[in-house]
């Protein structure tokens, strides 16, 4: 590097030398000086500097993740699925959710419109019945659909706290309280007639935030919900779809978190299931729902405490890093069939399982 | 002979600098055309002069005609020399050595053991160190060698690397680098001339600090490398990587220096237990049984059967047993409290024979234990975030007793809460309802829920009962529709009457969010305790995710003590300067505190309720009225209880007389004895509420430290024990950080090298060496002997001519 100052003490000299020191404002322009540091996030709680690195790894994942979805959410407050035009009241459920898990609250920060339109939506697509789902929107059994927009209403009803609101959500839950079956669990359509596992529990789920946020739900409800989720765990460890089946990994999470949503952590069926699942060999041919069962599994792992979650979240953030395609999107892995091309459900689904680091919603406090 | 040239230069006019370096100087012209033009001009000129005064001027005498022509010309001659411009040119270049920041870690962690570096390389470590190598292919040489440099510490490594390397690698770098040498423990310091600087102790390493100071002592430099000799292990202080970082973004993206990483001790960690974090219940309510968390870091030790102890005082009251998994394992201990007061509890694993670092196996912790559990109310329209956590966190916390109403609607019990059946109808009306609460914790609630009556009866039962409130303002009620209610007086707040957003709440823009800034009293305070290093507290609420919305506050009232802060956005609020964020005040016999955000929730990320409750807990006790802290009787506080050295406590002092009536004084003082025998005279400023006074005091040893009333009838007895003890956090996790290292070598384009390599270290930095040309210019037509020779020649031309008889 070579730069050149030239000093004169006559009146050509001035001119020179003020140009030899701009030259040298450049050099020291470019140079720069160090600005002063701000305290690092790292050290946080029981965080030690390396994880606190991985989180920081998480979080900007799930940042790219939420640009692609809000750059694919429709003027309607909707995400497409692919399968038909009508959007998926689910899909949006989900997509809200990775929101609100990242801390894009309604009315906050830069994703307001975002989330604000997602949620008009959404209380708008509630039939005069109190169900949640929009008419042809390629609905899978309305109780999935119904069950996740319940959820994203009552977290959302945190922030918006109108009375409207309020009887949204509290329509929703009834619409769930009344579809238990008599055995204690819930089918794809909002009636007490048969029941399974894997829409139970997204119904447990829901009428645990609606507790959480302090809407009525019957005691005999959620006791009646984990004497159906105990008929479906096996001896050997792990949940079958329903009583009688067998073992299939995303049922073995799902009946995890909902008994310990349930209030039942100690119970020798959610340690059995969780270890089910550690002795499988981790990656999206798990299962044919891989996204579903790594969102449940991940929050169970959470729920069992410090020591699973160590056994588990590594395997899952791992994954999703390596996963993310570039333009912040998660391959559907086989999942496409079921909930459509569009990518809308399994960003949202790579979002809300590493969203479980943040500990936001309040549905999931352990 | 050039002193006598520089002597003539100066006394000719010429400038010091160049004087002084004649010989290095060169003349110049500014016009040389003027110059040949005027030289070609001249002969004409010249000869024409001489012709006219030959036949002019036949009678004047050829010696007298020679002078008058010489004077002619030699004007002439001065003219074009002149306006030709002559300078002196001094043209130098000048080669600025770029510089090499050797920066070498003097913390604890620095004086464990290297442990077992791999056999493979071992010859080239020995040669680095100093050593002689063992033969090649000599396995028990290899062996032994390695057992041996495995003994060594980490620091004496360090000192044997750096004094081989200095007359080697080191002095290589010299030839090309200016070394710039620093140490880091708790700070950095840069040596200068080889002495030793005070890095104030090895309780912590700050290495981001180090590698701040080394690139900014280098901004007017060009910085080649920063060499890091360091186990990786950084305590305090910024990330290293943020100030890589940072320091790169403030280069316009490009990394400023490489940074070379040189990693002391061995990649496998040392056999050790340790026990790095124990997580309880600050208070807990008597005859409670209680669990503490204790998370225990093990390596080296894998399957090994252990058992973690639990003991108060000498005696162990709880054991669990543990198989180690190398890694991180948690042990839930229970506790049960028998006896009211502070008990000190330490969780402790026996040191099994091969662990190198035993001290790092044992933790103590205070737990305060209330002879009864504290009963708190909290009221909130609506089920918002933060009220979801506190409720559910709030009722797993054994030293509270709560009760909590949410508006009518929503009075549906979360599984084990109390419930006020009749909701905000069955609130008390009056100071003796309110009274039966030790605190009252409101929420967003709409002033006409609160009725007059109400309200008055909550300003009497905090003032004349000392019941705590503390207000978490939200969107739509408070604080705006409590202006001129009486429950205003209660704020430790002004308020904005006026305006400050539609919803009585300030609103950040989307891409510049709220960030809570945690003040010096802040860092002092219970509700923001973390560890006994304040500044540690400080930098840790204070990077606290961001949030979008506070409470429209204008300014703490004149009694109150602002805890937290953020920055005003420009014209909200109705006020100038930042925003109060959490506050508290003394009110009567009470205390309010205000948590002007309803996003405590974001406090969750990545560590659940940890931080959350922390800070929760922490504040709700700080503000409930409690039966060892009555009004009516005389107490002297310390807090935290347990600090570090150079950390500053907060003292209160609640001071009244035989009668039971406050002590009205201005000040009062408190002495400090040190566990050296020293004293310290504090004094405490009245503060709030007659008899009750505040002051600090930094303790700068370890050791415990006894802090009493100076003598006075009141002051009988009236004692505390303030515990200033040394970090631990250096030996906690006796692991090199090689990932650390690995990051700060990759983000900065720099290379971790080990010790058996570092003579390759002068090749990996690249010579960016600064080459100036510095040209120094002074005119020398403009100096006295020019105008002295001109006047000189014009002299002589009048007095010939006058001489001569010519006009």
């Amino acid at each position: 590097m070579l730069t050149k100052q030239v000093t004169r003490r006559s009146w050509r000299g001035s001119w020179a030398a003020r140009r030899g020191a701009a030259v040298l404002a450049c050099v020291a322009g470019l140079s720069g000086s160090v600005a002063v540091a701000q305290p690092g996030e790292a050290g946080l709680g029981n965080v030690s500097e390396a994880e606190a690195r991985d989180l920081l790894r998480v979080e900007a994942a799930v940042d790219r993740g939420l640009e692609y979805l809000a750059a694919k959410q429709d003027t309607g407050g909707s995400w497409q699925h692919g399968m038909s035009q009508q959007p998926n009241t689910g899909v949006n459920a989900l997509c809200l959710l990775a929101f609100m898990g990242r801390g894009h609250v309604p009315g906050r920060g830069p994703y307001a419109a975002t989330v604000g339109r997602a949620l008009d939506a959404m209380i708008e697509s509630q039939q005069p019945d109190g169900l949640v789902v929009r008419a042809g929107g390629n609905s899978h059994g309305p109780m999935y659909e119904h069950a996740l927009a319940t959820l994203a209403l009552i977290e959302a009803s945190g922030w918006r706290t109108d009375e409207a609101m309020r009887d949204t959500c509290r329509k929703a839950v009834a619409v769930i309280v009344a579809a238990q079956n008599n055995e204690g669990g819930w089918r794809y359509q909002p009636r007490p007639q048969d029941a399974d596992l894997s829409v139970t529990v997204m119904q447990v789920v829901a009428l645990r935030a609606a507790q959480s946020a302090r809407f009525e739900v019957p005691q005999k409800t959620l006791d009646e919900a984990a004497k159906y989720i105990k008929r479906c765990a096996k001896p050997e460890g792990g949940f079958a779809y329903q009583p009688g089946q067998g073992v299939k990994n995303a049922q073995s999470a799902a009946g995890a978190l909902s008994l310990q949503l349930l209030g039942l952590y100690d119970d020798p069926d959610v340690r059995k299931a969780l270890e089910s699942l550690q002795s499988r060999d981790y990656r999206p041919q798990m299962d044919e729902y891989f996204h579903y069962m790594n969102y449940y599994a991940m929050q169970a792992h959470f729920q069992a405490g410090e020591e699973q979650w160590a056994l588990w979240s590594p395997r899952v953030r791992g994954l999703l890093l390596e996963s993310q395609n570039a333009d912040g999107s998660w391959p559907g892995w086989g999942e496409e069939r079921i909930n459509g091309p569009a990518k809308n459900y399994s960003t949202a689904m790579g979002a809300i399982t590493l969203e479980v680091y943040m500990h936001y919603l309040p549905a999931y406090q352990r | 002979m050039n002193d006598l040239f520089a002597r003539l230069a100066r006394g000719a006019g010429v400038g010091h600098e160049l004087a002084s370096r004649i010989d290095s100087v060169e003349w110049h012209w500014a016009r040389p055309w003027v110059l040949w033009t005027g030289l070609l001009l001249l002969v004409p000129a010249a000869w024409w002069i001489c012709r006219r005064h030959r036949s002019r001027l036949p009678w004047l005498s050829p010696g007298l005609r020679r002078a008058l022509n010489a004077c002619r010309i030699g004007v002439l001659s001065l003219l074009v020399f002149v306006l030709a411009g002559p300078f002196l040119r001094l043209d130098e270049r000048i080669v600025q050595k770029a510089v090499v920041a050797l920066v070498v870690d003097q913390s604890d962690s620095m004086a464990l053991p290297v442990g077992r570096l791999p056999a493979a390389g071992i010859g080239a470590v020995a040669t680095a160190v100093g050593l002689e190598p063992p033969a090649a292919g000599d396995v028990a040489a290899d062996d032994a060698l390695v057992e041996m440099l495995g003994r060594w510490s980490r620091g004496e490594f360090v000192t044997r690397l750096l004094a081989t390397q200095s007359d080697a690698m080191l002095a290589d770098v010299g030839k090309k680098y200016e070394v710039r040498q620093y140490r880091v423990a708790r700070r950095p310091a840069r040596l200068v001339d080889g002495k030793e600087s005070d890095t104030g102790g090895g309780a912590d390493t700050a290495l981001g600090e180090a590698i701040g100071m080394a690139l900014d002592d280098a901004s007017d430099r060009v910085l080649a490398g920063i060499v890091l000799v360091s186990d990786g292990r950084s305590t305090v202080g910024i990330d290293p990587l943020e100030a890589v970082r940072r320091a790169a973004d403030a280069a316009g993206g490009i990394a400023r220096a490489p940074v070379i990483a040189v990693p002391i001790g061995a990649a496998e960690p040392p056999a050790d237990i340790a026990v790095t974090d124990v997580l309880a219940a600050p208070e807990v309510a008597l005859s409670d049984t209680v669990s503490i968390l204790a998370t225990i870091q093990s390596s080296g030790l894998a399957r090994r059967a252990v058992k973690v102890e639990l003991s108060a005082g000498d005696t162990v009251v709880g054991s669990v047993d543990l198989v180690l998994r190398d890694g991180r394992q948690q042990a839930a201990l229970p506790w049960h409290a028998t006896t009211a007061g502070t008990s000190l509890l330490t969780v402790a694993v026996k040191p099994e024979p091969e662990e190198t670092i035993p001290e790092n196996n044992a933790i103590e912790i205070p737990v305060e234990v209330t002879a009864r559990k504290s009963r708190v109310l909290v009221i909130d329209a609506s089920p918002r975030w933060d009220l979801r956590f506190l409720d559910h966190a709030i009722r797993r916390d054994t030293g509270f007793e709560p009760t909590v109403v949410v508006a009518g609607a929503l009075q549906a019990s979360a599984a084990g809460a109390a419930v006020v059946p009749e909701g905000y109808a069955g609130l008390p009306t009056d100071a003796e309802g309110w009274g039966k609460y030790d605190l009252v914790v409101i929420g967003d609630v709409a002033a006409a829920d609160l009725s007059a009556a109400s309200q008055k009866g909550l300003v009497e039962a905090v003032q004349e009962r000392g019941v705590g409130v503390v207000f978490q303002p939200g969107g739509e009620h408070l604080p705006r529709e409590y202006a001129g209610q009486p429950l205003e007086e209660l704020f430790p707040v002004e308020i904005d009457r006026a305006k400050g957003g539609s919803n009585g709440a300030i609103e950040a823009a989307d891409f510049r969010p709220f960030r809570m800034r945690v003040t010096a009293r802040g860092a002092m305070h219970p509700a923001f305790a973390l560890s006994g290093d304040a500044a540690r507290n400080r930098a840790s609420w204070s990077a606290m995710p961001p949030f979008f919305r506070v409470a429209a506050a204008r300014v703490a009232k004149p009694a109150a003590t602002v805890l937290a802060d953020v920055e005003r956005p420009a014209g909200q609020g109705g006020a100038e300067g930042p925003v109060p964020l959490v506050v508290e005040a003394p009110a009567g016999r009470g205390r309010v505190a205000w948590i002007g955000t309803e996003e405590t929730f974001r406090w969750r990320r990545n560590v659940g309720d940890a931080l959350f409750w922390r800070f929760w807990g922490q504040a709700l006790r700080s503000v409930a009225r409690r039966d060892d802290r009555p009004w009516d009787a005389s107490w002297l506080v310390v807090t935290p209880s347990r600090c570090e050295p150079g950390n500053p406590v907060f003292i209160e002092l609640n001071l009244v007389d035989d009668q039971k009536k406050p002590v009205a004084a201005a000040t009062q003082a408190v002495m400090v004895e040190t566990a050296a025998g020293g004293t310290e005279r504090v004094e405490l400023r009245a503060a709030g509420r007659a008899g009750l006074f505040n002051g600090s005091f930094v303790p700068v040893a370890a050791g415990r430290h006894t802090l009493s009333l100076e003598r006075t009838a009141e002051a009988e007895g009236l004692a505390t024990q303030l515990l200033v003890a040394e970090p631990t956090r250096e030996r906690a996790q006796p692991g090199v950080d090689r990932e650390l290292l690995r990051s700060l070598a990759d983000l900065s384009g720099g290379a971790v090298v080990e010790a058996g390599e570092v003579a390759t270290i002068p090749e990996r930095l690249t010579d960016r060496s600064v080459e100036t040309r510095r040209q120094v210019d002074d005119d020398i037509w403009d100096t006295w002997p020019v105008l002295g020779l001109l006047v000189g020649l014009y002299c002589v031309d009048i007095a010939i001519r006058r001489l001569s008889g010519l006009s």
